[in-house]
C-alpha cells in the first residue's frame, strides 16, 4: 500500500517536471521569432494566426501587446557580441531613427522597469538627443553620464532592452529582419 | 521489466498530456487572471480604467514606460457593447484594442486610422444586420468577454500639462451595454481624419 502510494507520488512528481520541462523547451523552440544581431523579433505577439504554442508563450512573456502592422517590437537579451546584457553593466546603444511613426527604447529587468532616482526608464523619438549626423546613442548606465542616459542599477541582475515602433513605415513593414537596428556595446563610454 | 516499462509509459503519458494541458490553457488562463485584475481595477465590468503611464515598482511586466492606459473588460451577455471613444486633438499615437479571452488581439485601430475624431465601436457576437452608422465602426468579438485597452502616447513623461491632457482625453472613453444601434451617432460631431 505504502508502496503504491510513494510510486504514485514519485511518477506524478517525475510526470510534472517533464511535462513542465518539455513546455518551457518548446517555447524556445517554437518558430515564428527572427534573430537580427542581438536583437529578436516576434511577429506572431496577440495575432489570431499564431499557433497554440506561439499563442501559449506571447501570453506567457508579452500578454497584450500590439500586434504587426500596428507595432512592431524587438527585444534583446544579449549586446552586439553575444555577451549577456547585465543591469550593473554599462553599454553604449548606437542608433539611427527607425522608418516608423515613433519608437522608444525600454531597459527592463526580469521584466520590470528599474528603479531610479530620474524616474527614466526609456529614450524615444522625441526625447532623445541626436548626433548631428542625425543618428544617437544612449548610453546605460548605473552611473551617471551626459547626454542620454538611461540609469541602470547598482546591483546586478538581468537586463532586457526593448525597442517598441508605431505604426512602423513602408520599409520596416516590408522587411522588419533586415532594417538596421542599434548596436549594443559593453562599456563602450568615453 | 514489464512492471518497469508500465511505470514509464504511464509517466511519458502523463508528462505529455500536462504538456498539451499547460499550452492549451495558459493563454486562458492568463486570460481570466488579467481580466479579474482589470475588472477590479476598472470597478466592474464594460467599464474602463485609467491607469496613466508605468513606474518601477508595478506588477504588470514589460509596460511601455511611455505609453499612458486605460482598460477594462467588456461582457457581450447581454447583448452589443458600445464603446465611445475620442481622440486627442493634436498629433499623438492613440489606439484601441480589443483582445479576444485567449489573449489573440482581433481589432486595433489608432488616431491615424481612425473614422474621426469622436466615433462609437460597437462590438458584438456577430456582425449586425443593419450597416454602421457614419460615425460608428464594428467589431465582431471571438469571445463573450475579452478586453479592451485604449493606449496614448506621451511625449514627455515629465511634463505634468501633457499627462493632464492625455487623461482627459482617455477618460472620455466609456463603455454602454445593450445601446440601441444609430443612438448616438446623431449627437456626435467628430472631426474628420479622412
Amino acid at each position: 500500500m505504502v508502496q503504491g502510494i510513494t510510486r504514485l507520488i514519485v511518477s506524478s512528481g517525475v510526470a510534472v517536471l517533464l511535462g513542465g520541462r518539455s513546455v518551457r523547451v518548446a517555447f524556445r523552440r517554437t518558430p515564428g521569432r527572427f534573430q537580427i544581431g542581438a536583437w529578436s523579433l516576434d511577429l506572431t505577439l496577440s495575432s489570431q494566426s499564431a499557433t497554440m504554442y506561439q499563442r501559449a508563450r506571447d501570453a506567457r512573456f508579452a500578454p497584450y501587446a500590439l500586434p504587426a502592422p500596428e507595432a512592431i517590437y524587438y527585444t534583446a537579451f544579449t549586446d552586439s557580441d553575444g555577451q549577456v546584457l547585465r543591469r550593473g553593466c554599462t553599454y553604449r546603444i548606437e542608433g539611427t531613427d527607425p522608418d516608423t511613426r515613433w519608437w522608444s527604447l525600454s531597459a527592463y529587468s526580469s521584466n520590470r522597469l528599474i528603479p531610479n532616482l530620474r524616474n527614466r526608464y526609456s529614450f524615444t523619438k522625441t526625447m532623445v538627443n541626436r548626433l548631428s549626423d542625425g543618428n544617437w546613442s544612449i548610453i546605460f548606465s548605473p552611473r551617471e553620464h551626459a547626454g542620454n542616459w538611461l540609469p541602470g542599477a547598482t546591483e546586478s541582475g538581468p537586463l532586457k532592452l526593448v525597442l517598441r515602433c508605431y505604426g512602423p513605415g513602408p520599409e520596416l513593414l516590408a522587411n522588419p529582419t533586415a532594417v538596421p537596428l542599434p548596436r549594443i556595446r559593453k562599456g563602450a563610454v568615453r | 521489466m514489464s512492471a518497469w516499462l508500465l511505470w514509464t509509459s504511464s509517466i511519458l503519458l502523463e508528462a505529455a498530456i500536462l504538456h498539451v494541458v499547460i499550452v492549451l490553457w495558459t493563454p486562458r488562463l492568463v486570460g481570466r487572471f488579467s481580466a479579474a485584475k482589470m475588472r477590479a481595477f476598472a470597478g466592474r465590468l464594460n467599464a474602463i480604467g485609467y491607469r496613466g503611464l508605468p513606474v518601477a515598482g508595478r506588477r504588470a511586466l514589460t509596460t511601455n514606460p511611455d505609453m499612458a492606459t486605460a482598460f477594462g473588460v467588456y461582457d457581450l451577455s447581454h447583448g452589443p457593447v458600445r464603446i465611445a471613444c475620442t481622440l486627442p486633438p493634436w498629433d499623438s499615437y492613440w489606439s484601441i484594442s480589443l483582445y479576444a479571452w485567449n489573449t489573440d488581439c482581433f481589432f486595433v485601430i489608432n488616431d491615424q486610422t481612425a473614422i474621426a475624431g469622436n466615433f462609437d465601436l460597437i462590438v458584438s457576437r456577430k456582425l449586425p444586420a443593419e450597416p454602421p452608422g457614419p460615425f460608428e465602426m464594428q467589431a465582431v468579438s471571438p469571445s463573450k468577454r475579452g478586453i479592451i485597452v485604449v493606449r496614448m502616447v506621451a511625449l514627455d513623461r515629465e511634463d505634468s500639462e501633457e499627462l493632464s491632457r492625455i487623461e482627459q482625453v482617455i477618460r472620455k472613453t466609456s463603455v454602454v451595454t445593450g445601446a440601441p444601434a444609430q443612438s448616438r451617432a446623431r449627437v456626435i460631431h467628430g472631426r474628420s481624419l479622412a
